[in-house]
Formats: structure tokens, sequence, C-alpha cells
């Protein structure tokens, strides 16, 4: 019995110690934001924060219809053998490497320049790198949706005479509104802190506003990465800190948004 | 309707297919021309620069190191939350390690960067850059959504197989020992996998924190490059030559890796149904 509570006593340790570090790393990085807030103002990282919300804008706006209506045709017209394909290829997509993705946008770019030699890296092409890496979050969501609609809803639907394109308009989409938005928060989430896409697709550490999809950009994960290994001087890195709070908020609102509607759910 | 919709599948389903054939298309010349041997290990006499043996080494020790420390934290620290569930903190510790799943990793190479480098260079000298550093701070990267998972997978055991343990004489910590661990051991294996998925694909971490040396790290404090680092180093370089291509060898590894571990989970949950 004596190697139980031994057990016990460890884990206590660890739970007190562990909360401890993670706490202080978080204070740290709040304080210092603020402080960067308060004495710097935002200007720096301007450009980088209007980088950031038009290329989520952009990515999950691509990938809520493609999400959407691939997991409305698993659900509606695909074949068991399909079905099970079509999940198995989006747990793989959902699980590559996100380097892997953005190398994926980059050769895209290397096999498309011949033709259309205006195309590069640029926030068109980080977009829909970014929509390919959060398409299997809409799709699970969406599909998570559908498998919680009532069945005799649909039952009674189709008994009377519905279409599937009925049932589908009047029951599962409204039924699945909740997951649906959930995914979509989730994607927000994934698609606002993703460094390792940007970097191979076209952000560039200072371009100032985004001045069309086909130029490089400026975004606030790839301006903590590119600073914090160039900053020369206390203000600089009074910046990061400032973009790192920032980024740090916008994923927290909507990670939480995004289990939020979950609990919502279930009850 | 509905060939817009098979259309938007078909796209969507066959992206991973895509990206593995782009892969492929674009490594296919190296591993030709040179062979699987030299494609991995260089061109020999210590020429090492477009072999990813160095970045598969790295790899290696990085994501195995991280997932170790994971394991030794996100074990304890939901078998000690387990034990003061019930208690009014626990929901609010359970929503702190939900915030802490969302910081995006950039922030937590940051943070490496300037919390913890300074101690490794007092303590061992040299740029504090290494497998160790970028190890720890990956570590705490991938522990609270393993902390969650467990947590999740200790709240489906029964309340009546801890009143028992109770009944028969035992504490909180012969129920965690001997009922909750080793019902759960599934769990935690999968749990522990997923970490790892997570610290052989995470790029910011090492490219910050472990100095992207070019030779086969040795030790924990040596320098080293990942798969994934090798990468995103080596992008803006000449389109043809063979340091270029063996990037896309680099992605291929992952993408195996990657799949060899999702078909690993679902062995696992295929048993856990019969």
């Amino acid at each position: 019995m004596s190697g139980d509570r031994l057990l016990l006593h460890i884990s206590r340790v660890v739970v007190v110690a562990i909360t401890a570090i993670y706490l202080s790393i978080l204070f740290h990085i709040i304080i210092k934001g603020i402080d960067a807030i308060v004495s710097l103002g935002v200007s720096d990282i301007t450009p980088a924060i209007w980088g950031s919300l038009t290329l989520v804008l952009l990515s999950v706006t691509m990938a809520i219809p493609l999400g959407v209506s691939s997991a409305i045709y698993m659900e509606l017209y695909g074949s068991p053998k399909i079905v099970e394909i079509f999940d198995i290829s989006f747990e793989i997509l959902a699980s590559i490497p996100s380097i892997v993705i953005g190398l994926f946008g980059f050769a895209t770019l290397i096999a498309l320049h011949r033709y259309i030699p205006s195309f590069r890296a640029s926030l068109l092409l980080a977009s829909i790198s970014l929509c390919i890496l959060v398409l299997p979050y809409i799709v699970k969501a969406t599909r998570l949706g559908f498998s919680e609609t009532p069945s005799d809803h649909k039952a009674v639907a189709y008994s009377l005479g519905a279409t599937k394109e009925d049932v589908l308009f009047r029951i599962m989409l409204p039924s699945a509104r909740g997951q649906i938005k959930k995914g979509i928060f989730l994607a927000i989430a994934r698609s606002a802190e993703d460094t390792a896409v940007i970097m191979l697709t076209g952000a560039v550490a200072s371009y100032g506003f985004v001045d069309g999809l086909l130029s490089p950009f400026e975004a606030l994960p790839f301006y903590i990465y590119y600073t914090s290994a160039v900053y020369s001087d206390p203000g600089e890195l009074l910046s990061i800190y400032e973009a790192a709070l920032i980024l740090i908020c916008l994923s927290a609102i909507f990670i939480r948004l995004s289990s939020g509607i979950s609990r919502g759910g279930a009850k | 309707m509905r060939s817009f919709l098979t259309l938007s599948a078909i796209v969507t389903a066959s992206i991973v297919v895509g990206i593995a054939l782009f892969l492929l298309y674009f490594s296919l010349p190296l591993l030709e021309g040179s062979g699987l041997e030299k494609t991995i290990v260089g061109g020999g006499d210590g020429d090492l620069s477009y072999g990813v043996l160095p970045a598969l080494v790295g790899t290696l020790w990085i994501s195995l190191l991280s997932t170790l420390f994971a394991l030794f934290i996100s074990l304890f620290t939901s078998m000690g939350l387990e034990s003061l569930s019930g208690k009014r903190y626990t929901r609010f510790v359970e929503s702190f390690y939900e915030i802490l799943s969302s910081i995006p990793t950039v922030v937590y190479a940051f943070l490496g960067i300037v919390l913890l480098l300074p101690h490794m260079r007092a303590l061992f000298g040299g740029s504090g850059m290494s497998i160790l550093s970028a190890s720890i701070v990956l570590s705490l990267v991938i522990s609270p959504t393993m902390i969650l998972y467990f947590r999740e997978s200790f709240s489906t055991v029964p309340r009546e197989y801890r009143v028992v343990v109770y009944s028969l004489g035992g504490d909180e910590g012969s129920y965690i020992r001997r009922v909750l661990l080793p019902f759960r051991a599934k769990s935690l294996k999968v749990g522990t996998i997923m970490g790892f998925a997570r610290a052989s694909g995470d790029t910011m971490v090492s490219l910050m924190l472990a100095g992207n040396s070019l030779e086969i790290p040795i030790s924990p404090l040596d320098g080293a490059r990942t798969l994934t680092t090798h990468i995103a180093l080596l992008f803006a370089e000449d389109f043809d030559s063979a340091e270029f291509r063996s990037i896309f060898v680099a992605g291929l590894i992952l993408m195996s890796v990657t799949i060899s571990i999702i078909v690993s989970i679902r062995k696992m949950g295929a048993k856990d149904v019969g």
C-alpha cells in the first residue's frame, strides 16, 4: 500500500509543479505583452495583424463550402466503402505535419510557375494551403453534426414524401449547425496560429499591409518566428510579446468557443 | 447539386493522394539518381549535405525525448487531478489546460528562447540550442493535449469501481494504481502515440531551439535538425540540386510516419471494439 500512497504524493507534487510552470510562463507573456501594448502601441505589428486576419478569413471561407459539401456527399450519396476511404483520407490529412502541407503548396507553386510566371508565393497560395490544413476539421465537425441528427426526424420526413434535398436542408443542416460552427471556430484557431505552412507559401518579414491576392504578406506567427531570430533591441523584443499576446488571445477565444458549443450540444 | 457535391468530395478526398504524388514526383530524381542508400546517408566521405540521415536521427531524438518528458508530466498530472476530482477547482484547472493546449507552438518556441535558453547556456555553455532544449519545450507543447485526453478517458471509468476499492480498505492511491491505470492502459498508449505524432511533426520548436546542425547528433546536448526543419531551412535553394530534392524525401518520410501512426491507432481501436 505504501507504493500507492507514494504514487499519489508524486502525482500531486507534479500537478502543483507543472501548473506553476505553466502559470508563470502565461503570466510572463501577459505582463510583458500588456507592457508592450502600453509602451509601443501596435504600430509595428499592424500589418501582421491585418495579414493574419485576411489569411484566416480567406482560408476558412474556402474551406467551409468544400468541407461541408464533402460531408454532405458522404452522408447522402457515398457507399459505405467510399465513406470509409474518404474517412481515412481525411484522417491522414488532419494528421500530416503542417510543414508537409506547406511543402505541397510550395511544390504546386514550382509546378505552376513554368506555365503562369506571375503566380508566386503569395496570400492566395498560403490561403489555399491553409484551407487544405483546416478542411478535415470542417468535414469532421459536419459529419459529427449529421450523426447527432435524430434519426426519427429523418424517418418522419421521408415517410411524408420528402426528398433527400428536403431532409438535408430542413432537418440535417439545421441540426448540425452547432457542430459546424464548432468546426469553423477550430479552423479559425488553427489557421491563425500556423507558421510552418505560411513560411513556405508566402509569408515575409516586412512587406507592409496586404495589397493583393498575388502579393506576399505579413502574419503574426511569422512575425514572432522571424523577429525572435533577428531582434536587436529591447523594443523589437517587446513587440514580439505584443504579437504573441494577441495571437494567444485569438487562439484561446476560438478554441474556447469551439469546445463551448460541444458542451452546449451535449446537454 | 449532386454532381457539385460529388466533385467537391472527390477533390477534398484526393488532396492526400495529390500530396503523396507530388512528394514522390519531386523526390524520384534523387531516389533514382543516387539510390535509396545515398539519399539517406548522403554523398559519402562525410558529405552529409543532401542525406536525410542527420535529420532522421534528429527527429528520433527530439520526438522520443519530448514524448518521454510529456508522458511523465501528463501521466502524473492527470493522476494527480483525478485524485483531486470532485473538488471545485478541478474544472477550473481543466479549462486552464484547454487554454494551454491552444497556445500556438511558435509562442512556446519564442518563450523557450527567452526563458529557457539563458539557463541552458549557463548550465552547458554554447548557444544553449540543443536537442534537450527543444525536447523540454516540445514536451510542454504536447502535454496539455495529452493531459486532456487522459483526463477524458479516466472520467469514463464507472464510479462503482472506486467505491469497491474504498470498501475493500483501499484509498485513492490504490484506486489509481490498481484500477484506473490497468483499465485505461490502452488510452494511455493511444494518447502517448498521438503525442509522439505531434512531436515528430512539429516544426517551429525544433527550428527555433534545436540549433539546426548538419551533423548527426550523438548526445542530447548536441544541436540537431529534424525532418521538418530540414524542409523549412532548405526551401529557398537551387530547384534542381540534390539538397533541394532531399526536402521532398523528408516530406515523404514524415508522411509515411503519419500514415503508420494512424494505422496503428486504428488497429488498437479495432481491438477495443472486439
